[in-house]
């Protein structure tokens, strides 16, 4: 069904053509075992708030406003979610930065779940069973159409876990990975590759990901993020990942209160 | 103003969202704090209030004798004595004792704690201006509350009539003494005016005259006794009325004129009045007819200007008769306290009824007045709650999360680019449905909330399977 992606750009990097025309992003509608490919489920509930909308619009803004900056030696438009405990709104944060994103005219979105400590993406996006990252980087001959999958939302494609290793970290560290981000990227399309990854101090895969991360949104929870954690966390990225400054690791914070919201819209508004 | 005000404020919001993160921590504790407290003043014992009230009269015929008499001494009639006297450590001992007969055994140290216990159940109460006396016993047993009030006021009032007897007999003592010595002196002094007169004829011609013409008053008439008059018996019947003078007084400030003493008292004063008379008259008689040796042949008897005195003989016999005088007068004032005193005695002997009345005996208290269990349960409910917020915030400073943007900006020294608000729809954990609903579900009839799709995007992908 070709003409159900009209817009959709060229991504394998084999497949791009010497006139960089756009190509599909996601060629291949089948998976390998012949059946079509799932589509992936990417909602957040309450998005039509504006007030959601403006938080997510904020964020987005500073983190376009890096892209256009950057001159160093990490693509900012990789973006690694984290934070230093579980449970802190990494994921949450992934999927309304995706939908924020997708507003924008002619970028692409590519939700990649990187999170080896749980799949929560992946199965939020009814994806869980899929072929996924760690397939990819563990088998030579799967290409990356294979593992990209559309989604209920235009302009968002999703990268699904796929089934865990025990050498996921080196996986990740490795520069299969890295030639991902960059097939990723290549291209005459626009596309913003944001990672949802686990916690720093429970997740050894978190660190060798910051790596390849030109941008790390760095989550924090209102009264759940404890100091020392925060410390501990931001400390670990900054002494294994290249240090750790404001042009790549900015904080958000998450799960306050309204008043503590810089956009004043109510509800109804 | 306000932009002063703002620091505080914005510090008193980061505080309470702090405690606000450990909500249920605080809401633990104090139910825990509470729920100790709560335990605590229901197993309180209930108090009971037991009292009776004595009347103490002020105007009693021991006050009135008191008064000007430094040896029985005033008091006894004020209520801040009677306080003060029931608590004193030889009364408590007492009480304690007969409340608990092994108290003795159980060491000073023991006693005394014991003491000090019974001292602070005991409290008393009085209208200003009247002489009631209330005394207030507190007890978590009625009965013993009761006792013990019974114990102190017998106690007080047994006591203080031993007192009040003990000083009247001290003071009768001595008044039996002054009054011997009184005796003596007014005797003696009657000798020496009769004397006198011996030596100095004229002045008995004088004093006769005086007491013929009505001149010499009267209260001292019987006392011009002619040295032919029997001095002792004429002085005796003089006493009685004394005597009997004082008792009526005494008796007439505290009884009607209708009491039986009283109208007694009348008669016998009338008939010593006119023994007296008589006695008086006998006494003037004899000196009237008594003609000194040196008279006997020449002067006319009667109406015969009495010759001048001379000058030394007038002194000395006016300053014989001035001291008469005196001691005579205070002699009365002493018979008149000794009766006061006698029948004191005979009041307080009977069983102090004229001194302190019980107006109402103790009984046995049914209603608790404490503890009040209700304020106390409030008092704690606040104080648990100050200690749930105590332990809330303590645990939050410890743990030291993050209340607000500034806080974690401050801390970790990299930019805070956005903030995200708790939206109740996202957590994951969708919240439990009612249990009504749920038991529906379970039947099969109702169908749960459908999820909230974004649908406002129209998506390539809508009509996937
Ligand atoms: N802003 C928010 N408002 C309400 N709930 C939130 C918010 N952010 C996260 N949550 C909830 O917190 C839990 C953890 O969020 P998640 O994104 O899965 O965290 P992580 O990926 O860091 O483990 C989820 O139940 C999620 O719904
Ligand atoms: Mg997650």
């Amino acid at each position: 069904m070709p003409q159900l992606l009209p817009s959709l750009a060229a991504t394998d990097s084999r497949a791009v053509t010497a006139n960089n025309r756009a190509t599909p992003l996601v060629q291949k509608l089948w998976t390998r075992a012949g059946e079509l490919k799932r589509v992936g489920v990417v909602r957040t509930p309450r998005f039509d708030e504006s007030r959601t909308r403006e938080e997510f619009r904020v964020l987005k803004r500073h983190m376009m406003a890096r892209m256009e900056a950057d001159a160093g030696p990490y693509d900012p438009r990789t973006i690694l979610i984290t934070s230093a405990s579980p449970q802190e709104g990494k994921t949450t944060m992934a999927l309304g930065l995706a939908l924020s994103f997708m507003f924008e005219h002619d970028r692409r979105v590519v939700l990649i779940d990187a999170d080896t400590g749980s799949s929560e993406l992946s199965t939020r996006m009814k994806l869980g069973d899929q072929l996924g990252l760690l397939d990819y980087l563990d088998d030579e001959a799967l290409e990356v159409s294979d593992i990209l999958y559309p989604t209920s939302v235009r302009g968002v494609y999703a990268v699904p876990l796929g089934r865990p290793r025990i050498t996921a970290p080196e996986l990740m560290a490795s520069q299969r990975m890295r030639r991902l981000l960059e097939t990723l990227h290549d291209g005459t399309e626009e596309r913003i590759v944001i990672m949802d990854s686990g916690s720093v101090l429970s997740c050894s895969a978190t660190v060798s990901l910051a790596k390849h991360a030109g941008q790390i949104l760095f989550v924090a929870a209102m009264g759940q993020s404890k100091r020392a954690e925060v410390d501990e966390g931001l400390g670990i990225l900054h002494r294994q990942a290249g240090p750790i400054d404001e042009t790549r690791v900015a904080l958000v914070f998450n799960k306050t209160d309204r008043s503590q919201s810089p956009v004043r819209y109510s509800r109804r508004h | 103003m306000a932009s002063m005000l703002d620091p505080l404020f914005a510090l008193i919001k980061e505080e309470s969202r702090r405690i606000w993160c450990y909500r249920w921590l605080v809401a633990a504790t104090t139910l825990v704090l509470w729920g100790g407290a709560a335990t605590y003043v229901l197993s309180l014992p209930s108090v009971y209030d037991a009292w009776g009230q004595i009347y103490v009269n002020g105007q009693t015929p021991l006050a009135a004798t008191a008064e000007g008499m430094s040896l029985v001494g005033g008091g006894y009639g004020s209520p801040y004595v009677v306080q003060k006297t029931l608590l004193n450590d030889d009364n408590l001992a007492k009480v304690v004792l007969r409340m608990d007969p092994t108290a003795a055994s159980k060491g000073k140290a023991a006693f005394e704690v014991e003491m000090n216990r019974l001292r602070r159940k005991i409290h008393f109460a009085r209208d200003p201006g009247e002489d009631f006396v209330e005394l207030h016993v507190t007890d978590t047993d009625p009965a013993r509350a009761r006792d013990l009030v019974r114990l102190l006021l017998n106690q007080f009032i047994t006591r203080n009539v031993d007192r009040a007897q003990a000083d009247l007999g001290r003071a009768g003592q001595f008044l039996d003494g002054q009054v011997a010595a009184y005796d003596a002196m007014v005797a003696a002094s009657q000798v020496k005016i009769a004397e006198f007169r011996r030596t100095h004829p004229a002045v008995a011609a004088l004093s006769a005259t005086a007491v013929d013409n009505g001149l010499a008053a009267p209260r001292s008439a019987p006392a011009t006794v002619a040295q032919a008059a029997p001095a002792p018996r004429s002085f005796a019947a003089a006493r009685r009325v004394s005597e009997l003078e004082s008792q009526l007084a005494v008796l007439r400030s505290a009884y009607t004129e209708q009491y039986p003493d009283v109208i007694a008292t009348r008669r016998q004063l009338a008939q010593a009045l006119i023994a007296r008379d008589l006695e008086e008259k006998a006494a003037l008689t004899a000196a009237a007819t008594y003609r000194p040796p040196v008279l006997l042949g020449g002067y006319p008897p009667r109406r015969a200007m009495p010759a001048p005195l001379p000058p030394a003989v007038a002194s000395e016999w006016n300053n014989l008769q001035r001291n008469d005088e005196v001691l005579r007068s205070t002699y009365q004032q002493l018979l008149g306290k000794r009766v006061a005193t006698h029948m004191s005695q005979a009041v307080y002997g009977a069983d102090g009824a004229g001194k302190y009345q019980v107006t109402r005996e103790p009984t046995v208290p049914t209603v608790p007045i404490g503890p009040n269990r209700a304020l106390y349960l409030a008092l704690a409910g606040l104080l648990a709650v100050g200690g749930g917020l105590g332990v809330g915030w303590l645990r939050a400073a410890t743990q030291s999360i993050f209340v607000s943007t500034r806080e974690l900006e401050q801390a970790v020294q990299l930019p805070v680019i956005g903030t995200l608000s708790w939206e109740p729809a996202w957590n994951t954990r969708p919240p439990r449905p009612p249990r009504l609903a749920r038991v529906r579900g379970r039947i099969g009839g109702g169908t749960p909330n459908p999820p909230v799709i974004l649908k406002s995007y129209r998506t390539t992908w809508d009509s996937q399977p």
